[in-house]
């Protein structure tokens, strides 16, 4: 099974919200506070994640997922992501 | 739509019309409700001046040559038997139930589901809006509704509603009180629906507020829609298939489900939610009677409507555009139809 690196997760958060690469996003940054990223946004960084990386959020997963580390930890869970 | 005494006449006809009406035959049954329409219509001024008056706010908006009295008489019997909703189809004889809709392009639906991809059937408030649902449980078509929990609904429908199962319908409900990251959760449930290739029954003129709506033209005033319909085509790529549900003037039912869809990922969603409601509007224009609740929107004062409205951009008074205005006939979303796609794919 393929594991990604943090940088390919936030490679495609950056793409599927159309992030400038100026804005630095690590771990701490929340999705809505930080990168004004609205519910609709966040369902595009989510499928485009689950596509990605070939996995199934849980209704659970979706509903904690307010910041780039709730991600992060979510697939260190789904063993699809190189621990830090 | 103002009260007018509705509790007191919702009483009486659970406690003692619908019992009755449930003896007659379907067609029958959904005649005699909208004649008690016209008789409250005779009866009470007060809610037959409203009917007229939303009647002619409407004719004037379509430059139309309706009879305001006559139109919002037959309006009253429309209002009566939609109030009515499903209850009348509360019945265990699918072979009756399904006599009782006169069904118009069926291959469209069915050529929509060879795709494989679900289907968002987009639906709206004009004429029987609950009644598809029956009609697809009872044609074998699994389905789900996206939409608030309708209340006052048959027996079959709550016992539906309630199941259990892959994708169960009680977990699709959405609600206006949801907040954070539970409309994302509704929107991934949806779309898994759709992976599931079920046909998600999604209506597209529902006035919502929130940080997803947009902006869109209907009857001359400018309200709040979700787009949520268009999302879920644009995020999983299933097909759209326009469906309207009429109530006829023999107490029967005309379903017509028009040419499936394709909406491209990035096309506007105010646009896609605007032509929607742009078809709809043409058919409330040639059926007036129908059009059981819109009429009401442009009269409705109240704090939750006035949250729902939207200002025009440029201030004018919005006329419909008869040129521009497509036809129900006539799909005129820009993207590459279904057909196209799929002769390419083979």
């Amino acid at each position: 099974m393929t594991t990604w690196k943090h940088e390919d997760v936030i490679r495609s958060i950056r793409k599927s919200a159309k992030i400038p690469s100026t804005v630095m996003i690590t771990s701490a940054t929340r999705f809505a506070e930080d990168l004004n990223v609205d519910s609709l946004d966040l369902v595009g960084v989510l499928l485009d994640l689950q596509d990605m990386l070939d996995v199934e959020w849980t209704d659970d997963e979706i509903s904690g997922m307010k910041s780039v580390g709730d991600v992060f930890t979510t697939l260190t869970k789904h063993n699809r992501i190189d621990a830090a | 739509m103002r009260r007018h005494g509705m509790n007191f006449r919702k009483w009486i006809m659970k406690r003692f019309v619908i019992p009755v009406l449930r003896q007659l035959p379907l067609d029958k049954a959904h005649s005699a409700s909208e004649r008690i329409g016209h008789i409250e219509f005779r009866l009470l001024p007060s809610y037959r001046n409203h009917l007229i008056a939303a009647v002619r706010q409407a004719r004037l908006y379509f430059d139309a040559q309706w009879d305001d009295r006559d139109t919002a008489r037959n309006l009253a019997g429309r209002l009566t038997r939609w109030r009515i909703r499903d209850i009348l189809l509360d019945d265990d004889d699918t072979k009756a139930v399904l006599s009782s809709f006169e069904v118009r392009g069926r291959e469209n639906l069915d050529e929509a589901l060879a795709l494989n991809k679900g289907v968002v059937l987009v639906s709206n408030h004009f004429g029987g809006h609950i009644l598809p649902a029956h009609w697809m449980l009872r044609s074998g078509i699994d389905f789900r509704f996206l939409t608030e929990r309708p209340r006052h609904i048959s027996q079959f429908l709550n016992r539906y509603f309630q199941a259990d199962g892959p994708n169960p319908q009680r977990e699709i409900f959405i609600s206006r009180k949801n907040s954070g990251n539970e409309g994302v959760t509704q929107l991934f449930r949806s779309i898994r629906c759709l992976k599931s290739r079920l046909v998600l029954l999604v209506a597209c003129d529902v006035r919502w507020d929130d940080n997803q709506s947009v902006a869109a033209s209907f009857l001359g005033n400018r309200w709040k829609f979700t787009p949520i319909w268009a999302i879920l085509a644009q995020r999983s790529g299933a097909p759209v298939v326009p469906v309207i549900c009429s109530m006829m003037d023999d107490g029967r039912h005309l379903l017509e489900f028009f040419p499936p869809e394709h909406v491209a990922p990035e096309s506007d969603l105010s646009v896609l939610v605007q032509d929607s409601l742009d078809r709809i509007e043409q058919r409330v224009k040639c059926d007036p009677c129908n059009s059981n609740d819109y009429f009401f929107w442009g009269l409705d004062e109240s704090q939750e409507s006035l949250l729902l409205r939207a200002t025009s951009p440029d201030n004018q008074e919005i006329q419909p555009n008869q040129q521009s205005s497509p036809s129900l006939t006539q799909p005129h979303f820009n993207q590459v139809s279904i057909q196209t796609r799929t002769v390419n794919a083979s």
